[in-house]
């Protein structure tokens, strides 16, 4: 049968922008989603070590480290379910034929995800309120060890089914058998090459997104305990260096997974595409340099040039990610031939609205860290112990 | 037609939307009542400078939060993800429609999560009057994701002048646009007090319980006073089928003289006048007794409301999900013209990919079974296929399909509940053949207890 007789059309309605800005907004959303994901992916695999390793002490950097780690958890997770709405809603306007129906094929653990992450994401608050409230012991700081890591089996498992929906949904000639053997939704992309060493890229580049926020806590507590901040620096430094190294053989498998004529186009078959991914390749040797100096003698010049170097290697990364995306969907999938009815009204408002939004954030930051300036007024409070443990790891006692 | 469609045995796929539907409207609807209750309280701690009305809404605004920013937001995303998995071409038509709007609402989502965490963070850390601050613009920033997203529920049942123009704004200012939005807030405030109540009723000193529960409990008031003037405001509104489909019920759908709308309908105010009599004779009138118990109760009869309020919703909306263009199959409303006279089996892109493998009559008729009915009916669990044909044989069956198919309300007065069948001749009998497999062994309960087969529907064919 010919393929794209199984690719469901768009609705007979226009699409509300040009379809370069709903792929801008994609992209955009979509790195948004990634950077706090990948915090929550490997923090929480990360925190769950350092607990174990500081647990008998809690003076211990490692231990101090685990706790603010632990503690902005919640905040990290609220961030990527609410940044993953965005790419969410253009991913189903313009790739929703593809992506709609591998969502259906495998239904079942795709709903799973929601229940997943219910279960993880409450864990990460009984961290907080059960085992790092209070007197501390030896044996709390292992409960809190062993909750991080059930709950982040949790996320490495949301992930691993987003990997899998986001590859079934390019591969259109595997749907039709999936769904003949059963329309219940019970599927997975498991076969599928490209899945191990795509999720391990994802992977490893979460244990790296980690490394860089353990240094940027470091940064902000420099004024307060200088000799932690230090630590934080070097260690979230020697983090993300030991993974974006390991990066680089999971980088070529990813690559070698690619069926040849598309992994082509990123070695000089398509000039944007592979200029793209060459500058991707230098950023991370520039990424590498820069996490070296910052891990040897923890200079905090290197450790923020490594910082911005791997955000805008994260976006080059995106980008390609896409660009692959739209090599395999070409054939089949095309949105340029949807008519645009631009709202340009409604598209005003938004765009009003957004930097509206953007300064409102900005004020309410800068309240934040007024509030935690100064210190707290009413000692018996109840509902400000998390922010209180936030303050807490700075001091050195 | 243009999907593979997701078979969900016994509940169905609407009872997986459901399920979820009715957490997150309980939820949701907590966190801009929740809100609009927050901040009032909040004044009313403020402006009589009381220490234990702080202390009560720091331990409720930690329960809020915990409860708002993530089962509320995960929920949320979880009817977005049944309802694509149920519903794709729904699903689609509504955000090539409205993308922008759903954009929108996601900022004020984001303003408002912001603000719930610098909200619940803050207690005790800034001045009491920005605190104040922040407790109002929670609310009104939980007020705009409310106005947006109400747009968007309403267009489902009454699209107004969308339909011709598709103009978004004409598409989220309907005609249900008004009178929606006034229940739901009233709803609103209701389940915030019912929230509250449960709070209140772990305050420990019995003055100041008695205290919040009768204040808590006055917030369930409104809706009681003000709710019948936007119901039927509301019901003015709605299309005269759905109001049909209420009062008059499905004469032939063997349910009787009430059709099961009105008996939610009923079931729905008995709940609530319980409530509402619970809460005046209880909490208002005797706030001492009011225990944790009892407040877990009302949270339970809340719930019980919210779950059938939803549920009748949905059936206004039948057989459609944007009343009048899509009916709830995926279908076109404007495509059956086309579909009964060129089939239907090779229009839609999955459904005629199957039908190329289905070698058989019975399989055929199976994909229209599936594509065409199994979104509001199970082989044999909720709206049981095999129950609802009863004792039907193939023709009996052919018989009702023929009715089925007849898009006037006069000669199908299915057309309020079902949407109107698009097959060609063929078809009609491919159906048939495979409906009356289903119900073998409820045609044979019948022959042995010697009832005569329906003839119901040779009776209006032939009228
Ligand atoms: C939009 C939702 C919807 C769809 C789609 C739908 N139905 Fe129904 N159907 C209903 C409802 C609601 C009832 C009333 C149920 C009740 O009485 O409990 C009903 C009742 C029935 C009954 C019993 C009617 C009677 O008078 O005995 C039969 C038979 C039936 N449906 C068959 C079908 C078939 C066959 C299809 C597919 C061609 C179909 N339905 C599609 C909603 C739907
Ligand atoms: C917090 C738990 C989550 C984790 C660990 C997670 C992880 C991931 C991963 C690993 C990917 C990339 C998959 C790949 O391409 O191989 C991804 C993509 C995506 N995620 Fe999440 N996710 C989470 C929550 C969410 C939620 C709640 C939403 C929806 C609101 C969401 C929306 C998306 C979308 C739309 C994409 C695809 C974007 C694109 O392809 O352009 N995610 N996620």
């Amino acid at each position: 049968m010919e393929l794209t007789n199984l690719i469901p059309g768009y609705q007979p309605l226009p699409f509300p922008l040009p379809t370069w800005l709903m792929q801008l907004l994609l992209l955009l959303g979509f790195y948004l989603h990634a950077l706090p994901m990948n915090v929550v992916l490997g923090g929480g695999f990360v925190a769950s070590a350092l607990f174990f390793f500081g647990r008998s002490d809690k003076t211990s950097y490692s231990y101090r480290a685990a706790k603010a780690l632990a503690v902005s958890l919640p905040l990290f997770i609220s961030f990527a379910v609410t940044q993953g709405i965005v790419p969410l809603l253009f991913l189903q306007l313009v790739y929703g034929p593809a992506f709609y129906t591998s969502s259906i094929l495998m239904a079942a653990p795709w709903l799973g995800v929601l229940a997943i992450l219910l279960a993880s994401y409450y864990i990460s608050y009984i961290v907080i309120y059960r085992t790092l409230k209070g007197e501390y012991s030896t044996k709390k700081a292992s409960v809190a060890a062993l909750l991080l890591l059930v709950m982040s089996i949790g996320f490495a498992a949301i992930g691993y089914i987003f990997t899998n929906n986001m590859t079934l949904m390019l591969h259109p000639e595997k749907w039709l058998p999936l769904y003949q053997q059963a329309a219940t939704g019970m599927h997975m992309n498991s076969a599928e090459p490209q899945l191990a060493p795509r999720y391990l890229h994802t992977f490893l580049a979460s244990l790296a997104v980690t490394g860089m926020t353990l240094g940027c806590f470091g940064l902000y507590m420099v004024k307060r305990d200088e000799k932690f901040s230090d630590w934080m620096i070097k260690s979230g430094s020697r983090l993300f260096l030991a993974s974006t190294l390991l990066q680089i053989p999971a980088g070529l498998w990813y690559l070698k997974s690619l069926p040849p004529h598309l992994a082509a186009y990123f070695l000089g078959g398509d000039n944007l595409i592979t200029t793209i991914f060459a500058a991707s390749m230098l950023l991370t040797l520039l990424a590498i340099l820069f996490s070296v100096i910052a891990a040897l003698i923890g200079s905090k010049p290197a450790f923020i040039a490594a910082l911005t170097t791997n955000a805008i290697l994260i976006l080059t990364m995106i980008i390609n990610r896409h660009q692959l995306r739209m090599l395999y969907l070409n054939p089949y999938v095309k949105p340029d031939s949807v008519a645009v009815s631009t709202q340009w009204d409604l598209l005003a408002i938004f765009l009003v609205s957004a930097v509206a939004l953007i300064a409102y954030l900005v004020w309410l930051s800068k309240l934040m860290l007024r509030a935690f300036k100064k210190p707290i007024t009413n000692d018996d409070s109840t509902t400000t112990s998390l922010t209180s443990t936030t303050a807490e790891i700075a001091p050195s006692t | 037609m243009n999907y593979p469609l997701w078979v969900v045995p016994h509940i169905g796929g609407t009872w997986v939307i459901g399920i979820i539907s009715i957490i997150h409207v309980f939820i949701s609807h907590f966190a801009v009542g929740g809100g609009i209750f927050l901040a009032f309280a909040e004044e009313l701690a403020y402006k009589k400078n009381d220490d234990r009305i702080y202390d009560f809404l720091k331990q409720h605004s930690r329960f809020f939060v915990l409860l708002t920013t993530v089962a509320g937001a995960i929920t949320g995303v979880g009817i977005w993800f049944s309802v694509s998995l149920v519903s794709p071409d729904g699903l689609a038509s509504l955000i090539q429609s409205f993308t922008l709007a759903w954009a929108e609402e996601y900022l004020f989502f984001v303003a408002e999560l912001a603000t719930a965490f610098a909200y619940y963070y803050t207690w005790d850390r800034i001045s009491k009057t920005e605190h104040l601050f922040l407790a109002r613009l929670y609310m009104i920033f939980s007020i705009f994701t409310l106005v947006i997203i109400n747009g968007i529920l309403t267009f489902m049942l009454t699209p107004g002048k969308w339909m011709v123009n598709h103009y978004w704004l004409d598409g989220v200012f309907n005609p249900t646009y008004f009178p929606s939005l006034g229940i739901r807030i009233l709803i609103m405030l209701a389940i915030a007090g019912m929230y509250a109540l449960v709070t209140s009723s772990r305050i420990k000193e019995p003055r100041f319980r008695a205290f919040m529960v009768r204040y808590c409990a006055k917030w369930l008031l409104p809706v009681f006073i003000l709710g019948p003037i936007f119901m039927v405001w509301f019901l003015t509104q709605i299309p005269q089928a759905s109001i049909d489909t209420i009062f008059t019920g499905i004469q032939t759908s063997g349910v009787g003289n009430f059709s099961v709308l009105a008996r939610a309908l009923y079931l729905s105010m008995v709940l609530s006048g319980t409530i509402l009599l619970f809460a005046y004779f209880g909490p208002y009138l005797n706030p001492k007794a009011f225990t944790f118990r009892i407040a877990i109760m009302f949270m339970v009869c809340g719930l019980a409301v919210t779950g059938t309020t939803e549920w009748m919703r949905e059936m206004l909306r039948k057989p459609y999900v944007i009343y009048g263009y899509l009916y709830s199959n995926g279908i076109h409303k404007d495509d059956v013209q086309t579909i009964s006279s060129q089939g239907f089996l090779n229009k839609g892109k999955w459904a005629s990919a199957l039908a190329q493998h289905a070698n058989s009559e019975e399989e055929r008729g199976e994909l229209i079974f599936r594509y065409q009915c199994l979104a509001c009916h199970t082989a044999d669990g909720y709206r049981s296929m095999k129950k609802l044909l009863g004792a039907r044989d193939e023709e009996a069956i052919e018989n009702f399909l023929q009715i089925l198919r007849k898009t006037d309300p006069k000669s199908n007065n299915y057309t309020g509940i079902m949407p109107t069948l698009a097959v060609n001749d063929a078809e009609l009998k491919s159906l048939a053949k495979y409906l009356s497999t289903i119900n073998v062994e409820e045609r044979h309960h019948a022959e042995q207890v010697g009832a005569k087969p329906d003839v119901k529907e040779n009776a209006s064919t032939v009228q």
